[in-house]
């Protein structure tokens, strides 16, 4: 009798584990990238997605299943956010505004979700970069080399670095809307 | 919507970059504070780089036909640069990655063992199977509440707690773990977790144990729930009210009873102590019910001003549902009677000044140095002032160059300026029997030649969420000024952005009447005139101007809000 509740216990926990990885993993860019506007800064967002993922996992028989996990997540996410700055813990230097800190978060909250091709649309065009600007990308992102380690590697300054990576983003962006628009044509 | 142009997009790129890597300065902050505040392409902007950094940061290099490598594109001189750091970069140790040589097994027959059980290792498999079940059974029985944020707190005003340990300052959060919070005095503004919005008014003992619901133990607070978060609870000792998508108030009193008043929407109501319900009731819109200790619910009337229902620290707001009222703003106030009665705009220098001694002497009629409409910079509620004349050309009556076309030909002199007036300070104003110029009923008095106009989209920044629906007030020529012997005539305007909505021309001494004026949300700017009536005017006279005793009053002009 004990052995069965027993195995009974762990096939519970065993079913919910794997339909939270699957939510999980399926959502998470969005609840990431829903903490990074607000806290852009790659390092704090990784603690404050730390915090939200074990909140999420705690909290996990709470959730409705058949809703909306993005916002279930979101609105845990923007209480860690609260209580990640409330603890002093961010450095950060950028502290929006709290008009322009809930402008941010409403739109944030409202953004669709990116299709499985956007990844694909990306590759995409980072391959149509020009080779100066792929091999930039490439060691920022693939090679995760910060701006500062690619300057001194390169002998070029910080600000020219970050220029540049800034203009490289800007032609991702076009060439990616660029894609979802012509799919949505077609 | 237009995209933001090619240089805001570099700078929100550049400044976006630097803080991902923590390296955003307090200047460069503010200045991306500055590109993104009330920007939407910006905002969508930047929206779309976050997620493309996060996208590249997590991006699988090794499928999708993506290079691993950097190319040999960059500039010449980097890779040169590269190739001297990595001849001179320090050696590094590498761990051998060889697998240790398996270690050559012998086999030999292993010795047969006769499977036994004892007696300690079945009593050992019970009590932990018991201990299992019971750790179960307490976590099951007992489920460790989390700390966590329900609710945090948005605003306050002049607010005093009991236990100082309590006291909530902007931003702070407020957790479900947390011991019931009292206010003695002052207001705060709380967002709930789920989105509702409640404003506690002093003296209050409350907590917010959960997402879906707060507790009132006494105290009144009024609750504004948006459509995602139906079903919000307010849990007083004695009853419940659940939203349904509302506005509503709630008081409990001393001894648990209370009532709750619907300001929009629906709620229910549901009586009864510790799980047991005695009544329940659906509470409509412009409804109220009263809720006995006993449970008994019982209807009563709605209170319309009864809640405080938005606090701004910063504006000194604290609106309990009253119109704004235009003669407070005149004298230097929010609307809600923080103004100076007895204080006037002078269009003379666009002046602002107390009144008290000028109205007991005589005050002659004067013509403004300055026909021109005359901006305020002190008031921000107030656009302009100016003296109408029709006679001498355009009459610009706001800051965005409506014209008053209907302008009639006037002296182009005026008597005092644009006044809240106090009735302790001197004459008392009486339109229809009405005493104006109380607390109560306020009064603005315009002799005539005269005009005001508010700004409209400023008073709606006070009350974010409100509508401006209409604007209303008592017109009338007051019997203020003692001398009967020359008969008052004056004429009264009312215009929105620059049309005429209202006019009533050569109004008489003790004539007088109500008036309703819609506003739209997209109306800017009120306009209030008033002119010599025709029969004070005669370009072939000597005298020619308002005759001292038309003392017109706006008695409680007000704006409505919704």
């Amino acid at each position: 009798m004990w052995t069965q509740l027993f195995e009974d216990t762990l096939e519970k926990e065993n079913v919910k584990i794997e339909a939270f990885v699957s939510l999980f993993a399926s959502h998470q860019a969005r609840i990431y990238s829903f903490i990074l506007s607000r806290i852009p800064n790659f390092s704090e967002a990784d603690d404050v997605m730390q915090e939200t993922s074990k909140m999420m996992w705690i909290k996990f028989d709470e959730f409705e299943r058949g809703t909306d996990f993005v916002a279930w997540g979101v609105k845990i996410a923007h209480f860690r956010i609260l209580e990640h700055r409330r603890t002093r813990k961010s450095q950060q230097k950028i502290h929006f505004t709290d008009s322009l800190d809930r402008e941010i978060k409403d739109k944030a909250e409202k953004r669709q979700d990116k299709s499985k091709e956007y990844l694909a649309f990306l590759k995409d065009c980072i391959r149509k970069l020009s080779p100066q600007d792929r091999s930039l990308i490439l060691l920022r992102y693939q090679q995760n080399l910060k701006v500062k380690e690619i300057s001194e590697r390169f002998g070029k300054s910080v600000q020219s670095i970050y220029q540049n990576i800034s203009r490289v983003q800007g032609l991702l962006l076009f060439c990616v809307k660029k894609a979802v628009s012509l799919r949505v044509q077609k | 919507m237009k995209k933001p142009d090619l240089k805001t997009r570099s700078q929100i790129s550049y400044y976006l970059n630097l803080a991902l890597e923590g390296l955003l300065t307090d200047e460069e902050a503010a200045q991306l504070n500055q590109l993104l505040e009330q920007n939407d392409p910006a905002q969508d902007f930047y929206l779309d780089l976050v997620e493309m950094n996060y996208a590249l940061r997590k991006l699988d290099w090794t499928s999708g036909g993506l290079p691993v490598e950097a190319d040999s594109g960059l500039e010449e001189n980097l890779w040169t640069a590269l190739a001297v750091y990595e001849k001179t970069a320090p050696a590094v140790e590498v761990e051998p990655t060889e697998e240790p040589a398996e270690k050559k097994k012998v086999s030999s027959p292993a010795p047969k063992v006769e499977k036994r059980i004892s007696r300690m290792s079945i009593v050992m498999a019970i009590t932990s199977f018991a201990a299992l079940f019971l750790i179960l059974a307490y976590v099951h029985l007992f489920p460790r509440v989390y700390p966590e944020a329900t609710a945090v707190l948005l605003d306050s005003t002049e607010a005093r707690w009991a236990n100082p340990a309590h006291s909530l300052r902007a931003g702070d959060l407020i957790m479900n773990t947390d011991q019931t919070r009292v206010l003695l005095s002052g207001v705060v503004k709380v967002r709930s977790y789920l989105g509702p919005e409640v404003i506690v008014e002093g003296p209050a003992h409350f907590e917010f144990p959960e997402m879906e619901k707060l507790r009132l133990h006494s105290g009144r607070l009024y609750v504004k729930v948006p459509p995602n978060a139906i079903g919000y609870t307010v849990q007083t000792p004695f009853f419940s009210a659940i939203d349904l998508g509302t506005e509503f108030g709630v008081k409990v009193d001393v001894d648990g009873s209370g009532d709750v008043h619907m300001f929009s929407g629906k709620a229910s109501i549901v009586s009864g102590s510790r799980g047991q319900t005695r009544e329940s009731r659906l509470l409509n819109e412009g409804g109220a019910s009263r809720i006995l200790k006993d449970g008994r619910i019982r209807e009563t009337l709605l209170n319309a001003t009864a809640f405080v229902r938005e606090i701004d620290s910063q504006r000194r707001v604290i609106w309990r549902g009253e119109p704004v009222d235009l003669a407070d703003i005149v004298g230097g106030g929010n609307g809600l009677g923080t103004g100076l009665r007895g204080s006037a705009i002078d269009p003379e220098g666009a002046q602002w000044y107390e009144v008290s001694t000028i109205y007991t002497e005589t005050w002659p009629g004067r013509k403004p140095s300055d026909e021109t409409y005359q901006r305020i910079s002190f008031n921000s509620f107030v656009d302009g002032v100016f003296v109408p004349n029709g006679e001498t050309g355009e009459v610009i009556i706001s800051s965005a160059g409506h014209v008053f076309e209907e302008a009639p030909p006037t002296s182009g002199t005026y008597w005092h300026g644009v006044t809240h007036w106090d009735d302790s300070k001197g004459r008392s104003i009486v339109l229809d029997g009405d005493r104006f110029g109380t607390p109560e009923k306020t009064a603005l008095l315009m002799h005539p030649n005269l005009g005001i106009t508010f700004d409209l989209e400023a008073i709606r920044e006070n009350y974010p969420g409100r509508v401006i629906t209409e604007f209303s007030a008592f017109y009338g020529v007051s019997d203020a000024y003692p001398d009967k012997k020359v008969q008052p005539s004056a004429d009264f305007w009312i215009l929105v952005d620059g049309q005429v909505k209202f006019k009533k021309l050569d109004v008489k001494l003790l004539q007088t009447g109500r008036i309703q004026i819609p506003i739209s949300q997209s109306d800017l700017y009120l306009t209030l005139i008033t002119t010599q009536g025709r029969e004070n005017y005669s370009a072939e006279s000597q005298h020619k101007g308002p005759t001292y005793n038309d003392w017109c009053v706006w008695g409680s002009p007000v704006l409505r809000l919704d």
